[in-house]
């Protein structure tokens, strides 16, 4: 006989499976149209019964997005933004990390309070002020500015995002390399960096995927064909008067694949640092 | 090799002295225990030593050469941490190399004195394992072995036996004396530990509050504590106090308690002592070890003052070679030692007499002994 004791806990349990697998059906079914209708003709994807599965297996979406339209040319600004800001960002954030969680200097903690203080501002607030900026110093319709932008909105977070990861290297170990007769630059470069490396992987893929989905700027900053990133090239799919919804589909499944990727690699940590379950 | 000389050292923290001018000469190739209670300066005096951190004033010497203003890396000086502080990124072969690659050793001298390290601390089959594979006791043995590798001028060690369980302490105990005796280097060793103190260390240094309280060998310091701290600081159990005053009766001083219970002869008072005259009345501490006093049948048969009161047999505590006795008498519970418990009950009442020779004076309101210091 199953008594309510022995029984609640499995029950309890089932629910528990019965709820994540609501929420993920929530994220995973667009997704999966998304995907799935990147394989279908236009014709099955505007007709009014929505399938489920392609009633015919198609390609032709992909070789129109990388023939006839720009995408190519959205997807190498993309690749670039998005590359260059992860690494500018990276190599920033982590000598500033050193900085602020190991050095000891006056002022400290002001310039980390600065720092992180851009975050009380929506990024659309400094659009104006960022925009004249950038106009000013030629970097409006350039790549670049996209760059400097995304750098400066990712770094105050991956500076955020480091410091457990310093506080989980102890001093002791800085100390004894110090006592092991190496300098600071090489307790920084052989001692402190490669036990913050999952750190620093976990800022680079925030980096490169906050760069590679950002909208706002990208719509503002750039204003020629040339120079436009993925977000705002998919989003000009959509016209007034025809939409290519196969390519659409095509070009949101290949912009996709880069994040996940990312994720599947240095996922685990990315959730851990911002659980902050980090030991 | 080389001796170390501070030299009024002093070191605070705010306002607060952590280190207070500490002066102390540590002779060439010694063993020298640093013991006291947490938070009393030996860790930051150590690590003034290392140059982790500087002192506010005062020198430190390291041979005959000046260290105030030497990098901690050109100090040679290695340094074992109380959590180890391994390199979690290198394996056991790395981290014992890593110093001797900072000093641009040849390679395959590198490989020669890793492994002469490895095989003096047994660490030989660690050697490509990272430290989070080590069990604690493993770990302790690289961190020892990246110290010895690079045969520094000096050892700096701060509690590092602390994190282990108790057996394994006093395995390495006997491993740490026996290395010292190997290399014959120079080793300063941080404890709160007073029985660590006492069976590695050829000499002991006391800190209490920043400040040096004693240096001696174990034996002096057990058996000639200059003061309060000290006394009350060694010994399992501690010496036993009694407050008090100082009396003459018949031209012979004696000692007696505040609550009358105990009063006592000072048979040979006048050469053990330092009674300044008048001590009439003089408040007084007086202190005696579990193994000055004897209770029972023994008391009164050495050298000892019986007392003419008895003691009340409260806890007998045996651990097979010995028992431990806890006695009140008055307001007073004593706690005494002997070889063997079999004629002493719970609530017995017992004569009770105390070993002259063991008794201890320290003045009340200066806590320093009275004891003749040694000419």
């Amino acid at each position: 006989m199953t008594t309510a004791s022995s029984f609640s806990p499995r029950l309890r349990t089932a629910l528990r499976y019965a709820v994540a697998f609501l929420l993920s059906l929530v994220i995973l079914i667009p997704f999966y149209f998304v995907f799935t209708g990147a394989f279908k003709t236009n014709r099955e994807l505007i007709s009014p019964e929505p399938t489920f599965w392609p009633h015919e297996l198609v390609f032709e979406n992909f070789t129109k997005l990388f023939t006839v339209s720009q995408y190519p040319t959205y997807l190498m600004n993309s690749i670039i933004v998005s590359s260059l800001s992860m690494v500018i960002n990276v190599l920033l954030v982590t000598l500033a990390s050193y900085s602020i969680y190991r050095c000891r200097y006056r002022g400290r903690q002001g310039i980390f309070v600065a720092v992180i203080g851009v975050y009380v501002f929506p990024a659309i607030v400094l659009m104006v002020p960022i925009y004249q900026m950038l106009g000013a110093l030629g970097l409006v319709d350039n790549i670049l500015g996209l760059v400097v932008v995304n750098v400066t909105f990712a770094a105050p977070f991956s500076l955020w995002l480091m410091g457990p990861f310093f506080d989980s290297v102890p001093r002791s170990v800085e100390e004894a390399a110090a006592l092991d007769g190496a300098g600071r630059l090489s307790v920084l470069f052989r001692v402190i960096l490669p036990l913050v490396a999952p750190g620093i992987g976990t800022i680079a893929v925030y980096s490169f995927i906050a760069s590679w989905t950002e909208y706002a700027f990208a719509n503002i900053l750039i204003l020629s064909e040339e120079s436009k990133t993925l977000p705002v090239g998919l989003a000009r799919f959509i016209t007034q008067y025809f939409t290519d919804w196969g390519m659409l589909n095509a070009g949101a499944t290949v912009t996709a694949l880069p994040v996940i990727v990312l994720f599947a690699f240095v996922g685990r940590y990315f959730v851990e640092s911002i659980t902050g379950s980090i030991k | 090799m080389a001796g170390i000389r501070l030299e009024k050292l002093t070191k605070k923290f705010g306002s607060h002295p952590v280190v207070d001018h500490l002066s102390l000469k540590i002779d060439d190739g010694e063993f020298l225990v640093i013991v006291g209670p947490s938070g009393c300066g030996k860790t930051t005096m150590l690590r003034i030593i290392a140059g982790l951190e500087r002192s506010d004033s005062g020198r430190v010497y390291i041979g005959n050469r000046l260290a105030n203003h030497v990098p901690p890396k050109d100090r040679d000086v290695a340094m074992v941490f109380q959590d180890y502080a391994l390199y979690a990124n290198l394996n056991v072969y790395d981290n014992l190399a890593f110093g001797l690659r900072m000093r641009k050793t040849p390679k395959d001298e590198v490989d020669q004195k890793v492994r002469e390290a490895a095989r003096m601390i047994g660490i030989e089959g660690l050697l490509s394992r990272r430290p989070r594979h080590l069990s604690g006791g493993e770990r302790q043995r690289v961190a020892l072995g990246r110290a010895i590798v690079r045969r520094p001028v000096l050892f700096l060690l701060d509690e590092p036996l602390s994190n282990l369980d108790a057996l394994l302490r006093v395995h390495m105990r006997t491993e740490l004396i026996r290395l010292h005796k190997e290399l014959g280097t120079t080793v300063i060793y941080v404890t709160h530990d007073q029985v660590e103190a006492m069976t590695m260390g050829s000499r002991i240094v006391v800190m209490n509050r920043g400040k040096l309280q004693q240096v001696g060998t174990p034996g002096q310091i057990y058996a000639e504590p200059i003061n309060l701290f000290v006394a009350g600081f060694f010994g399992s159990p501690p010496m036993n106090f009694m407050p008090g005053i100082l009396a003459t009766e018949n031209g012979k001083p004696f000692f007696r308690s505040d609550d009358r219970s105990v009063e006592l002869e000072l048979k040979d008072g006048a050469e053990r002592f330092e009674l300044r005259t008048p001590s009439e009345g003089r408040p007084v501490i007086m202190g005696i070890r579990p193994e000055g006093i004897q209770l029972g049948a023994k008391a009164g048969q050495s050298e000892g003052s019986k007392l003419k009161g008895r003691a009340q047999v409260e806890v007998v505590e045996p651990l097979g070679y010995e028992a431990i006795i806890y006695a009140s008498i008055g307001s007073h519970s004593l706690a005494t030692r002997t070889e063997s418990a079999h004629d002493l009950k719970i609530g017995d009442l017992v004569p009770v007499s105390f070993d002259q020779k063991r008794l201890h004076l320290f003045d009340k309101k200066t806590q320093e002994s009275l004891l003749q210091k040694p000419k």
